[in-house]
C-alpha cells in the first residue's frame, strides 16, 4: 500500500481506487431492524434541507423570525395610531365642551364687546400711537406696546415716580414685549415707593422674570404723577379677584400704557386673548376700567365675535410620550415540571426497541438556575395611566437537571459486544426538557454475571444534564403607571414571543442506583436530541418603580416573572414550560 | 429497467421483495454509509435510514437515470444529514469519570484490505473535511454542488477539501510509519 501511495502523485485516484468496488456487509440483524422500522407508523419527521434545499431551511428560519418582528412592530404602530386619534378626538371634544360651558355669561360678553368698540373709538380718536405689528419672535401672548410711548412723561406737580417694567423683552424693532406670565407677575408685584427722594416719589415695579426668554436690557424708566399712582395700584388685579379672570394661568394679561406715560397691566385682557388667531393689534383707551384711563394696545378678537374665556383645556399629558430604555434582568429559571408524564414517541436511538419494551419517560427534580437577559426596549405613554412597551432581549440560560430514568429489566435490550464478559443491556428513554426532547440510549452492564435477574428487576438511573440555550424575545406589554412627582409606579403585562438561537443538551454524569447493574464503564450514553420549536409563545408581567432623574431619564426596578407555556417539539412531543423571575433594572430615555 | 418488477413489489410493500431489494445493495450502500460515518454503528444507523426513505420514495423513481445511482443519492443525502444533525444536535459526551476503551479495531491494520483502511481513515476525519472530502473525491461532485449542497460558498469548498486532503495524508503517513 506504501508503494502504491509513492507510485500515485494523485491521492484521489490513490483513495478511489482503493475504495472502488469495496462492499461490506453490515451486522447480521441489519434487516430485523429495518424491517421493525417499517412495520412501525410513520412518524412525522421534520423536514431536514437536502441536497438542493440546505440553505432553505436556515433562510426560511431568518424569514418567519423577520416576519414575527416585523409583524410586531406593525402591530405596536397601529395600536400607537388608533390611540393617538382617540385622544386627539377627546381633546377636541373637551376643548368644545369647555367653550360651550365657560363662555362669557351674556352681561360680561356685551359689556366686553362695548368696551372694547369704546376702545377702537378712543384710539381712533387719539391716533397719536402707531399701530404695531407683533415682531416674529414675540411670545403667542405678547402685548405690544409702542415704545415712544414710555419716553413721553410728563411731570405733575414736581413729583414724578420712577417705574420700571418688569423684565420685558426688547425685540429689534421698537416694540416692548411682555409675555403673559410675565405680564401676570408685573401685577402681582409689589410696588416700592421711595419717598426718601426730596420732592419726589421715586417708585420701582419688582418683578421677577419667569418666562424663557431672556430680558434685554431696559433701562427705559416712566415718570408717574403722584395723582396716578392709585390709580396704578388699583389697576393692580389677581386673578382671583377680578371676575373675569379666567382660572387658567396660562392667559395673558394686559399690559396698559397709562396715558401720562407709565405702565400699568391689568388681566382684562385675559378676555381678549382666546382667539390668537383673529387677533389684530390695537391701540385701546382704558378710561372706564377701573382705576385707570391708560390706553390698551392688545390683540383681540374681531368685535363681532364673543370671545371664549378658557383656553383650550389639555390633558396633563401630552399623549405622545415615546421612550426607550435598557434593561439588564439577573434573575432565576426553573423549569415547569411535568409530573404526569405521558408516553413519548417512539425514537429509537440504537435500532428499534423490544416489542416488550417501553420507552421511559424522564422528567423531573429540575433545579433553579441563575440567569441574566439584556434588553432593549421601547415605549410610549399613551395618556396619563395607560404605556405600551416592547423591545428586544437577549438571554443566555444554563440549566442543570437531574433527572431520574426508571427501567424495569425486561425493557433492556441485550448487546453482546466481542471481548466482553459482561452481560450488557441498552436502555432507552426520553429526556423532555424545556428546550427539546432527547432520546437517550444507557448501557448499563450487570455487576454479578452469575446472578439470576428477574424481569421486572427495576433499575434506576440517575441522569444530569446541562441545557445551554441562547434566545431573543419580544414582549408586548400594556402598561398602567400611577403615582405623582418623580416617583411613579408601573405595571405592565403581556405576551411575549420567545426565539431559540441556539440549544444544546449536554449528559454530565450516569450513575446506576441498582447494585445489581451499573452504568458501563467507559461507554458514553448515545443521545439524540430533539430541539423544540423555534418560535413559542410566553407572557411577562413586571410590577416596579421608575424614579425620573431629570427631564429625559429615569431609572427603573421592577421584578418581573416570565415564561414560556408548555410547547412541543418537532416530533409534537409535548415539552415543559419555563419560568424566570429576575428584577428589570435599567433607565429610560425620554423623547 | 433492469429494476422494476422489483421496485413494483417493493411499492407494493411486499417484505420479501424489500428484503432482496436490501440484499442486492446492502454491502455497496453501507461502504457508502461508512465513509461519511464516525462508527461502523453510526453507519448501520445512516444504512437503516436511507433503506427506509428508499422503500418510503421509490414510487418516485421516474425510471429516468440509473436506479443504483438513484439509491445511492438518497443514501448520500441520508448520510449528509446525519452528519449535519450530529453538528447540530447530537452530542456525544465523553464522561469524565469513564476512562474510554478503545472497542475498535486498530488504526492501521496491514492485515485488512486496504479499503478497508482507507475507511478507518476517512472516520478520523473531522465531519466536515469528511463530508468535502467523499463529495468531491468519492462522488464527484463539483466545488459549486458541494456548495449548494452544504451551504457554503464554493471558496470554502475548495479551502475545506485542500485541509481535508492534507489532514488525510498526515493521517495516512502516520499510520503508515505506525506500521
Amino acid at each position: 500500500m506504501e508503494e502504491n501511495l509513492h507510485q500515485q502523485d494523485n491521492l484521489d485516484d490513490f483513495v478511489q481506487k482503493s475504495l472502488d468496488g469495496y462492499e461490506e456487509d453490515p451486522s447480521p440483524g441489519m434487516w430485523n431492524r429495518i424491517e421493525g422500522a417499517l412495520d412501525t407508523p410513520a412518524v412525522q419527521v421534520p423536514k431536514s434541507p437536502g441536497l438542493t434545499t440546505r440553505w432553505s431551511g436556515n433562510i426560511r428560519h431568518w424569514w418567519s423570525v423577520a416576519a414575527a418582528v416585523l409583524f410586531v412592530m406593525l402591530g405596536w404602530a397601529g395600536i400607537c395610531t388608533y390611540y393617538e386619534r382617540k385622544i386627539i378626538a377627546l381633546e377636541i371634544t373637551i376643548s368644545q365642551s369647555n367653550s360651550s360651558q365657560k363662555a362669557l355669561s351674556p352681561e360680561i360678553a356685551a359689556k366686553v364687546t362695548q368696551k372694547v368698540t369704546e376702545l377702537m373709538a378712543e384710539q381712533q380718536h387719539r391716533g397719536d400711537y402707531q399701530n404695531t405689528v407683533p415682531p416674529a419672535n414675540a411670545p403667542e401672548n405678547a402685548v405690544i406696546i409702542p415704545k415712544k410711548t414710555q419716553k413721553s412723561i410728563p411731570k405733575t406737580g414736581g413729583q414724578e415716580y420712577i417705574a420700571k417694567p418688569a423684565t420685558p423683552v426688547n425685540d429689534r424693532t421698537n416694540h416692548q414685549i411682555l409675555d403673559a406670565k410675565a405680564a401676570q407677575k408685573t401685577i402681582n408685584a409689589p410696588l416700592s415707593v421711595d419717598a426718601a427722594t426730596a420732592g419726589h416719589h421715586t417708585a420701582e415695579v419688582t418683578t421677577q422674570t419667569i418666562n424663557n426668554q431672556a430680558p434685554n436690557r431696559q433701562t427705559d424708566r416712566a415718570t408717574v404723577p403722584a395723582l396716578q399712582q392709585n390709580a396704578l395700584q388699583s389697576n393692580h388685579h389677581t386673578p382671583d379677584n377680578d371676575p373675569l379672570t379666567t382660572p387658567d394661568n396660562n392667559t395673558s394679561t394686559v399690559v396698559a400704557t397709562h396715558e401720562s406715560g407709565a405702565e400699568v397691566t391689568t388681566p382684562v385682557a385675559n378676555l381678549l386673548q382666546s382667539q390668537p388667531a383673529e387677533t389684530a393689534s390695537k391701540k385701546i383707551a382704558l378710561e372706564q376700567l377701573p382705576g385707570s384711563s391708560s390706553l390698551l394696545q392688545v390683540p383681540y378678537p374681531a368685535p363681532s365675535a364673543v370671545p371664549t374665556l378658557l383656553p383650550v383645556i389639555r390633558p396633563n399629558h401630552s399623549g405622545s410620550d415615546w421612550y426607550a430604555g435598557l434593561r439588564f434582568t439577573p434573575g432565576f429559571i426553573k423549569e415547569n415540571t411535568t409530573e404526569k408524564p405521558t408516553r413519548p414517541i417512539e425514537r429509537p436511538v440504537n435500532g428499534p426497541r423490544p416489542a416488550r419494551s417501553t420507552p421511559v419517560f424522564v422528567n423531573e427534580s429540575k433545579k433553579i438556575n441563575a440567569a441574566a437577559e439584556w434588553g432593549l426596549i421601547f415605549g410610549k405613554k399613551i395618556n396619563r395611566y395607560i404605556l405600551l412597551e416592547t423591545g428586544i432581549a437577549f438571554t443566555n440560560l444554563r440549566q442543570e437537571s437531574v433527572h431520574q430514568a426508571r427501567f424495569k429489566f425486561l425493557e433492556g435490550r441485550p448487546h453482546n459486544s466481542p471481548g466482553s464478559g459482561a452481560s450488557r443491556f441498552d436502555f432507552d428513554c426520553n429526556l423532555n426538557t424545556y428546550g427539546g426532547s432527547a432520546a437517550v440510549s444507557l448501557r448499563m452492564e450487570q455487576v454479578d454475571n452469575s446472578a439470576r435477574i428477574p424481569a421486572t428487576e427495576p433499575i434506576t438511573v440517575k441522569i444530569t444534564t446541562n441545557q445551554y440555550t441562547q434566545a431573543l424575545k419580544v414582549p408586548l406589554l400594556v402598561g398602567i403607571t400611577f403615582g405623582k412627582g418623580r416617583w411613579k409606579g408601573v405595571l405592565k403585562a403581556g405576551p411575549e414571543g420567545y426565539f431559540t438561537l441556539s440549544n444544546q443538551l449536554e449528559v454530565n454524569l450516569l450513575s446506576s442506583l441498582n447494585t445489581k447493574f451499573q452504568v458501563e464503564s467507559g461507554k458514553v450514553p448515545q443521545l439524540v436530541f430533539e430541539t423544540t420549536r423555534r418560535f413559542s409563545l410566553g407572557y411577562r408581567a413586571a410590577a416596579g418603580v421608575h424614579y425620573r432623574l431629570s427631564r429625559h431619564w429615569s431609572a427603573v426596578a421592577e421584578p418581573v416573572i416570565s415564561g414560556t407555556f408548555a410547547q412541543t417539539d418537532h416530533l409534537k412531543q409535548e415539552l415543559p414550560g419555563i419560568i424566570s423571575t429576575g428584577v428589570n433594572l435599567g433607565i429610560n430615555y425620554h423623547f | 429497467m433492469e429494476y422494476q418488477p422489483e421496485i413494483q413489489a417493493c411499492i407494493r410493500g411486499e417484505r420479501l421483495a424489500q428484503q432482496r431489494f436490501y440484499e442486492r445493495f446492502k454491502g455497496k450502500m453501507f461502504a457508502l454509509c461508512l465513509r461519511y460515518a464516525n462508527s461502523r454503528e453510526d453507519g448501520e444507523d445512516m444504512l437503516q435510514d436511507g433503506f427506509i426513505r428508499v422503500f418510503r420514495d421509490l414510487h418516485q423513481y421516474t425510471g429516468a437515470g440509473n436506479f443504483e445511482g438513484w439509491v445511492r443519492k438518497i443514501f448520500v443525502n441520508t448520510a449528509l444529514q446525519h452528519l449535519q444533525k450530529q453538528k447540530r444536535d447530537l452530542i456525544i459526551v465523553e464522561l469524565s469519570a469513564y476512562e474510554p476503551v478503545e472497542e475498535d479495531a486498530p488504526f492501521y491494520d496491514t492485515t485488512q484490505p486496504a479499503a478497508k483502511q482507507m475507511i478507518q481513515i476517512l472516520q478520523q476525519l473531522p465531519p466536515g473535511f469528511r463530508a468535502v472530502f467523499n463529495l468531491h473525491v468519492l462522488e464527484g461532485y463539483t466545488h459549486p454542488e458541494i456548495a449548494e449542497i452544504l451551504g457554503i460558498s464554493p471558496g470554502t469548498s475548495k479551502s475545506q477539501l485542500l485541509r481535508a486532503k492534507a489532514h488525510f495524508k498526515k493521517l495516512l503517513d502516520k499510520s503508515l510509519i505506525g506500521n
